[in-house]
């Protein structure tokens, strides 16, 4: 047997090593003269420290040291280096030594983190400072660190930011929007945050904010003319004020929330952003429990792609969303999941209201009930130019950046599937829009559109 | 995800093409699957002939090419599909014929088939001992054991090998 692997052109071996983790791709430069400095051209660095969950004892500092070497001996730009390490205070000074040399590579995509549960007093520090360090650095992923928010230089590079377990003294948010004039995105999770967050100024470039799962959270401000896309998260009963001051670019919101009082929410984002194109709500329990919409109260003029995942429920009556479609007079897509135990049955007359736009429905976790059926029969009679009917037996839930996953529900047996097929099949004919098609299947189909 | 130029004059028509191996052999390729490939594209665009003598690939990896391209040209076909087709298609696969497969590849300049390939190779490379992976790709060694030892030790926290498998 002849040496098949070496005698692939130098670019195909870098491109292989290149995909395997960074410690393997160096320790390959030991097999034979061939390999030996391949893996200096390598364009990505992958480092993990073989802890898949915290260890105190891992010798990060030493790695960090290890890994500065390698990058001052590098021959080729690095564009991208992602490291998951149990990042200590000791590791501090080999981290920013590191950042330096990085930065002197090209660096664009940076992703720092720590194994999971990570939980330690002695988090690593990282200096603000070291992002004008890094002049070409347009993605950066931090998580489980101390923020010193000491830069005094714009860096005007960085488009993508996201925290997560990040901790700061007081204005740590403030100095990073001030500094970093271009940045488009911004994300944090689980940080340090003071209880009114404010995101303002005259050269605030944000595009998209997601905030998920900050405690202590109750206010939140937002004073950007840039924002498109705003996402916000909390598993807590507490209520969260959102202030919309100056948002005129704002379309998409994405809301996943405990508290009940959904109408009052409606009212809320329809009076204040009457612009919104796309709303996602997720919520745990019935929306409605406290009361419904009114018919006939227009809410968001604008609004074209309606999601609602609803999780949590005992019962539930899903005509209780027609007055929330009825306020959204242009509505083309709407994406629905939600499986309750048992669906209200309400024996009450439906007045049937058009919905002349809804062009996409989408259903999930269709169980085959009668309520349910009169339900898709009651779109497939108002929807007059609906193009596209999608229910599947398994439900879905929004996970976040606008990605949605098929939720583990129990599998469908073969004659339930039939039963509910022809069911379906049978509602076609009732359809009102000649060019509708309606489908059934098991799993939903998730079309990405994440942001 | 390879994208094609809707507009081309080649794309619009549907036409095909006859591409030979070096074994003499000759495929019919739809010129939708064959200019996926950037470098059959370019020689499409600048001469009128039809049929394309390609002189080192051989017949078992050009079929496996044009198996792929054909998928990957097909509109009717979902990306779910198409990315699971990838999965199957580099699975099972002796290494050998994954390097005859990436060599074509390179030549054809079909990128996304080439990074699914490397990174099969990369999957089967991925934490090995230097020595099983030697041994598996016949690689001679041909350090002396003081140039290898020196090596080792300008990365000694590197060459921690607990966790690296050996079969």
């Amino acid at each position: 047997m002849e040496d098949i692997i070496s005698q692939l052109p130098d670019d195909i071996l870098i491109s292989i090593i290149t995909r395997i983790p960074t410690k393997d791709a160096l320790r390959s430069s030991i097999l034979s003269k061939r390999w030996r400095n391949l893996f200096r051209f390598v364009p990505a660095f992958n480092f993990f420290c073989d802890h898949r969950y915290s260890d105190p004892t891992c010798h990060s500092k030493a790695i960090l040291e290890g890994v500065h070497g390698l990058l001052e001996r590098h021959h080729a730009f690095i564009r991208s280096f992602h490291l998951c390490c149990c990042l200590t205070e000791s590791c501090t000074h080999p981290l920013e030594q590191c950042i330096y040399s990085l930065g002197k590579l090209g660096i664009e995509n940076l992703s720092l983190w720590t194994p999971k549960n990570w939980s330690t007093t002695r988090v690593v520090s990282f200096s603000c400072h070291l992002l004008s360090h890094m002049p070409s650095l347009k993605h950066f992923t931090l998580k489980s660190c101390f923020l010193q928010p000491n830069l005094k230089n714009p860096c005007n590079s960085l488009k993508t930011l996201k925290l997560s377990k990040v901790k700061g003294p007081p204005g740590y948010l403030e100095c990073i929007l001030s500094n970093c004039l271009n940045l488009c995105s911004l994300a944090i999770k689980d940080c340090q945050v003071p209880s009114k967050l404010c995101f303002h100024g005259p050269n605030l470039q944000l595009k998209c904010i997601v905030i998920h799962e900050c405690e202590g959270v109750k206010e939140i401000e937002l004073y950007a003319s840039n924002l498109m896309t705003f996402e916000f998260k909390f598993d807590s009963d507490e209520m969260v004020n959102f202030i919309f001051d100056y948002v005129p670019q704002l379309q998409n919101i994405y809301l996943c929330l405990l508290e009940n009082g959904m109408p009052s929410l409606c009212r809320r984002l329809g009076q204040d952003l009457p612009h919104l194109k796309t709303l996602l709500v997720q919520y745990m329990g019935d929306p409605f429990e406290d009361g419904g919409i009114d018919m006939g109260i227009t809410m968001f003029n604008n609004l074209n792609r309606l999601e609602l995942n609803i999780s949590y429920l005992s019962t539930f009556n899903l005509f209780s969303l027609i007055p929330l479609l009825h306020g959204c007079p242009l509505l083309q897509e709407l994406h629905l999941s939600v499986r309750p135990r048992y669906y209200n049955l309400l024996d009450e007359e439906k007045h049937v209201v058009l919905h002349p736009h809804l062009k996409n429905v989408e259903i999930n976790g269709f169980g085959g009930t009668k309520h349910e059926i009169e339900f898709a029969l009651y779109i497939l009679k108002s929807a007059v130019r609906l193009q596209l009917m999608d229910i599947s037996w398994h439900s879905s839930y929004y996970d976040r950046f606008g990605r949605w996953y098929t939720q583990d529900d129990p599998p469908i047996h073969g004659n339930k599937f039939s039963e509910i097929y022809q069911s379906i099949q049978q509602l076609k004919h009732e359809a009102v829009s000649p060019t509708v098609q309606v489908i059934f299947q098991k799993f939903a189909r998730i079309v990405p559109k994440q942001f | 995800m390879v994208t094609t130029d809707e507009k081309g004059p080649l794309t619009a028509k549907k036409k095909s093409v006859i591409i030979r191996s070096c074994d003499g052999d000759e495929f019919l390729v739809s010129e939708s699957a064959a200019v996926l490939s950037t470098s059959l594209k370019k020689i499409l665009e600048e001469k009128e002939d039809r049929l394309i003598h390609l002189s080192d690939i051989d017949n078992k990896t050009l079929a496996m090419v044009i198996a792929y391209l054909s998928t990957h040209a097909d509109d009717g076909l979902s990306d779910d599909l198409k990315r699971s087709f990838d999965q199957e298609f580099v699975s099972g696969k002796e290494f050998d014929v994954l390097k005859y497969l990436v060599l074509a590849t390179d030549t054809l300049q079909v990128t996304c088939l080439c990074y699914t390939v490397a990174k099969k190779m990369a999957d089967i490379m991925k934490n090995k001992l230097v020595e099983w992976v030697r041994r598996e790709f016949d690689i001679q060694n041909d350090y002396t054991p003081e140039a290898e030892a020196e090596i080792r030790r300008l990365d000694a926290w590197a060459w921690d090998d607990r966790q690296l498998e050996d079969d």
